[in-house]
């Protein structure tokens, strides 16, 4: 549509400003339970991959290791965004007098998704678990420190 | 707001006197912008929600002020 091209043609003058669609408005929402599920997700699928027979598979097998290897991505990737979320929406400065150590914590989360995407590892999977569940509990601290 | 919005969707908004119920609004809260249908109106507030209901959660209501605009168009 000619309307639409022409204001297309004006964006790259004047680029028009973002707008969120997402649910980003803070509405005070905000739980552990969907980082730490994805985690526990990892750590299932790294299960299953490393019980797969390592010779002579069958068909059966490979499609098994083919969709495990796609939900630990997926839920490697959702867990980060989980974990950046809380990071970046929930958790305030003085929450850092409580946990100095919050950004590293946060940082290092993000790396094993990472990480758990690239490999398969049952340590690291569990590692990520670990991590997750510590920034839960600081989370769950600090809304329970809010509420009094 | 999926399906009326997708990301990388652009839209273009005219500030209004007024808006309605169904309206899809941009308005900004802290230091950035959203968009938003509005679902209730009550007075100078207006309470907005997402179309994918699914992912949409309740929120805290828009002020007439913090509203820049009814989107008319989107490309």
């Amino acid at each position: 549509m000619m309307l639409a091209q022409l204001l297309r043609n004006f964006d790259k003058i004047f680029p028009p400003q973002i707008a969120l669609a997402h649910c980003d408005v803070p509405c005070g929402i905000y739980k552990a339970e969907p980082s730490q599920t994805a985690a526990e997700t990892v750590v299932k699928m790294v299960e299953k991959i490393l019980a797969l027979p390592k010779e002579n598979p069958t068909a059966g097998d490979r499609n098994t290791f083919v969709r495990c290897v796609l939900v630990k991505e997926q839920h490697a990737e959702l867990c980060k965004k989980e974990v950046l979320i809380l990071w970046t929406d929930f958790f305030k400065s003085e929450h850092l007098q409580k946990w100095p150590n919050l950004h590293e914590m946060v940082w290092e989360a993000a790396k094993l998704c990472s990480e758990n995407k690239r490999e398969v590892s049952l340590e690291r999977a569990k590692e990520l678990l670990a991590k997750v569940e510590a920034i839960g509990e600081m989370l769950e601290e600090a809304q329970a420190a809010a509420k009094k | 707001m999926a399906p009326a919005f997708r990301p990388g969707d652009r839209v273009l908004t005219f500030k209004r006197l007024n808006y309605k119920v169904r309206d899809v609004i941009v308005f900004r809260k802290g230091n950035k912008n959203y968009i938003k249908r509005i679902r209730r109106v009550r007075g100078n507030l207006y309470d907005v929600g997402g179309d994918n209901r699914l992912e949409s959660v309740p929120r805290s209501p828009v002020k007439k002020g913090e509203i820049m605009g009814k989107v008319v168009f989107s490309y």
